[in-house]
């Protein structure tokens, strides 16, 4: 005996154009979250190493200074 | 290279998570929005309102498609994430107001008694008389019925899907197929 619940599966045709329409929204929402991303992680990533460098780098002249007044 | 016609869904999955991958999404999109645009039907008649709803669920899959842990086929997560959504939709719309009354008390008293139909008797209803009683269904009798007889989710299936256990779906299930065919011959 055939299943009913199976054949009103089939008497229903899905609009094409729906497809568009879906895959704009998934469009839409992947540039929002590469955007939020970009904001919220990767540029305080940046600013970070940024100011850790500028850190790094300062260091590295104070010591070359004290060097030099060592040497002095 | 391989096409994305030729990736497995779990393959697709992984690609959409890992990099957001729209094209893929659109390959899934492909498998399974025919499915569930006719599931919806089930649960609203205007036709724009099926669009609407076909829309927000593939949306909302995009988006929740992280929390798919495989522990089940992904149709099964797919089709109980369309039913949830439809569920939702149904209830804001009607607005009625429910009064909580726990069925599962009200029929475990009556289940034992009650006959139980049979499978059979479900096939020997007729397609059209069939699509019209379920537009008269409460919503959640409909989904456990679409859940046994269109997805042939098994009872644990269901179980993990609804999150209440094997009893409860047994007895949602004998009380829906009673109200289905007391829907169907009345019409």
């Amino acid at each position: 005996m055939s299943n009913p619940f199976k054949k009103i599966l089939q008497d229903e045709k899905l609009p094409e154009y729906l497809k568009e329409r879906v895959i704009d929204n998934v469009n839409f929402i992947k540039l929002t979250l590469d955007v939020t991303g970009l904001y919220a992680v990767e540029l305080p990533k940046a600013l970070h190493s940024m100011i850790e460098g500028a850190a790094e780098e300062k260091e590295i002249i104070e010591d070359k200074l004290n060097k030099d007044k060592s040497d002095d | 290279m391989k096409k994305l016609s030729e990736f497995s869904d779990d393959e697709l999955i992984r690609r959409i998570v890992s990099s957001g991958d729209t094209t893929a999404f659109g390959e899934l999109y492909d498998r399974y929005a025919q499915l569930v645009y006719a599931k919806c039907r089930n649960f609203v008649s205007q036709s724009d309102e099926v669009d609407d709803l076909v829309q927000d669920i593939f949306v909302g899959i995009y988006v929740k498609l992280k929390s798919f842990r495989g522990d089940s086929k992904f149709s099964t997560w797919l089709y109980s994430f369309t039913y949830n959504h439809c569920v939702n939709h149904y209830n804001r719309e009607v607005k009625k107001k429910r009064i909580e009354v726990n069925l599962e008390q009200v029929y475990e008293g009556v289940a034992g008694v009650e006959d139980e139909i049979s499978d059979d008797e479900i096939f020997s209803l007729a397609t059209d008389k069939l699509k019209m009683s379920l537009q008269q269904i409460e919503p959640a009798d409909k989904v456990v019925l679409l859940m046994k007889y269109q997805d042939d989710m098994s009872v644990r299936e269901m179980s993990l899907m609804l999150e209440v256990g094997e009893s409860a779906v047994k007895m949602r299930l004998h009380r829906a197929k009673k109200k289905i065919v007391e829907i169907y011959n009345s019409l």
